[in-house]
């Protein structure tokens, strides 16, 4: 019985890593808690790359108390939202469009956790989708491929075909220049 | 910028497998494609690598960087990232929060904030001709000022077109409709009341022990077999297929369990011979069949050799013929596949890992998990 109490709290302490040296734990003193969740591996070159930097941004600017958690599953993202709500978390920066069903679901559980969604497409009182505007940087980048392109054609190639990814992608057709 | 440029599309199915974005960037090279986008996240180490390795001098290969600065991935072969600042973007927002100042809104953050960018490399960028630069330079100042709006897959609550999940479905007619559908043999009742109700862009496994009744389902859908009593509505109306050939007019497409390919044939012939027995094959230039086959194998990302004979094909590639072959054959046909406008919600959308997309004209959009393709009994495209 005492094992299965001590568990799950260890696996909260093993999974909440603090960001380049900043608490683990939150605040008691009233200070900004923000969390970040991640799905995929921060070691890759784009979407998830530079979430140190992230981290250290919002506390040194805001001196808010910040942590990271690296969630795989649906299951894993419903769980990390119940223990950040349960901790008193303020601000929860899920970082992908899979997020968004996990963070509708908790977001009546915890009416003052604020929960944004990078990529989402679903609004709740407390659940903000964050939108990228990435069409406006792919557009240029097909203004310079559609320019410097010899052969007459360009290559794109995606990972999965979601709608925040396909949004980007269809304007990045080097067609529709000025 | 050049109306005339053709761009070769392929989505990987997933994020971080380096293999398959280079296998994709390969084939695109082959093709012909001498610039290389990416939105694919680590995969893109595999783009790089594959310009890399067929660049020359008299025709050099370029890739673009995406979703962060990567000009310092790949200095020789990037010449410049579309970036997104994601550190400034979430301090914004967390300073709204602070501020109590974030309405339950969706929140936009593009180049107007400085947060989306197009960063060229300055190693490569004298390679870019300066009246190029200089353009790309007017476009970025005229989508800050907002006097060029790029457009976007509206895909958020709110925006056109995207209808809010939760409610009561209203304006959204499904694509097939089982009404208490009943089938006997004999003394045998295989069904009983069965109904079903499937949206655009769903996926639905039917799943049931031996003798429950799936095939049947399907058949009374397929219009293999007539239903005793019940309504079967496709695209809203009522409309009960008496036969296969009217169930595909409908655009309804059933893939079997056991394959109906005929080994000795290609690929091409395969399709050609499903084409053929809906009525447009005898006469049709196989050089036409092999080019439409190509273009969906394309849009769909469901790969294929046409010239390979079926009897050495594996059981996957043998699927994705007959996939193909189903489609293929909706898409010569007037009124149906265009007709089913835009998926569903994103909330009914499911996306697991390792799972690929199917795309339809229309814009509909299923997608599977290779474990639920190889468990349903049967697979159909909503």
């Amino acid at each position: 019985v005492v094992l299965r109490k001590v568990l799950p709290a260890l696996v909260i302490l093993a999974t909440l890593h603090g960001c380049g040296g900043g608490a683990d734990a939150p605040s008691q003193d009233g200070s900004l808690q923000v969390a970040l969740l991640t799905s995929g591996p921060v070691s890759d070159a784009g979407w998830y790359a530079g979430r140190t930097r992230v981290c250290m941004v919002i506390r040194d600017s805001l001196g808010a108390r910040v942590s990271h958690q690296q969630t795989r599953t649906p299951a894993e993202f419903d769980e990390a939202f119940v223990e950040l709500g349960s901790a008193g978390y303020d601000l929860v920066f899920a970082h992908g469009f899979e997020y968004q069903d996990a963070a509708i679901r908790a977001s009546a559980r915890f009416p003052e956790m604020t929960i944004v969604v990078s990529g989402g497409g679903r609004v709740a009182a407390n659940v903000i989708p964050l939108i990228f505007r990435l069409e406006e940087g792919s557009y240029l980048a097909g203004m310079v491929a559609g320019g410097m392109t010899r052969t007459g054609t360009v290559g794109m190639v995606g990972g999965v075909a979601i709608p925040p990814a396909v949004g980007p992608s269809g304007p990045s057709r080097p067609g529709p220049g000025p | 910028v050049n109306p005339g440029v053709t761009v070769l599309e392929t989505f990987t199915g997933n994020w971080d497998d380096v293999a398959a974005a280079k296998e994709a960037a390969v084939a695109q090279l082959r093709r012909g494609a001498d610039i290389l986008i990416h939105n694919v996240d680590a995969g893109s180490f595999g783009v790089f690598q594959a310009v890399r390795e067929s660049t020359t001098a008299e025709a050099p290969r370029y890739a673009m960087g995406m979703n962060r600065d990567q000009n310092d991935v790949a200095p020789d072969v990037i010449l410049g990232s579309a970036v997104i600042r994601i550190p400034e973007a979430f301090l914004t927002v967390a300073r709204r929060v602070l501020a109590g100042d974030l309405p339950a809104e969706p929140f936009y953050v593009g180049e107007a904030q400085d947060v989306i960018d197009f960063v060229p490399n300055p190693g490569l960028e004298e390679l870019i001709p300066t009246d190029l630069l200089a353009r790309v330079a007017a476009a970025r100042d005229s989508i800050r000022s907002g006097e060029l709006v790029v457009p976007r897959v509206p895909f958020v609550e709110g925006e056109e077109g995207v209808e809010v999940p939760g409610g009561t479905g209203e304006g959204v007619t499904a694509s097939v409709e089982l009404r208490e559908l009943r089938k006997q043999f004999g003394p045998v009742v295989a069904l009983a009341g069965a109904s079903l109700t499937a949206f655009p862009g769903e996926v639905h496994a039917l799943l049931g022990e031996n003798g429950a009744g799936k095939t049947t389902l399907l058949n009374l859908l397929d219009g293999m077999l007539a239903p005793d009593s019940g309504e079967i509505r496709i695209q809203g109306s009522n409309a009960s297929p008496r036969s296969p050939r009217e169930a595909v007019a409908l655009g309804v497409g059933l893939v079997h369990q056991h394959f109906t390919l005929v080994p000795r044939f290609t690929v091409l012939e395969n399709v050609a011979l499903g084409l053929g027995s809906r009525g447009w094959g005898l006469g049709w230039p196989m050089s036409d069949v092999r080019e439409r086959l190509l273009a969906l194998a394309e849009e769909t990302g469901l790969g294929v050799d046409p010239d390979a004979p079926v009897e050495g094909l594996e059981v996957s590639a043998r699927q994705r013929v007959e996939i193909l072959k189903v489609l293929l054959s909706r898409s010569r046909d007037p009124g149906s596949g265009r007709a089913h406008g835009r998926a569903g919600s994103p909330g009914r959308w499911s996306a697991s890992s390792g799972s690929s997309g199917v795309w339809r004209p229309g814009g509909a959009r299923s997608s599977w998990s290779p474990t639920s393709w190889t468990r349903c009994s049967r697979w159909r495209i909503g």
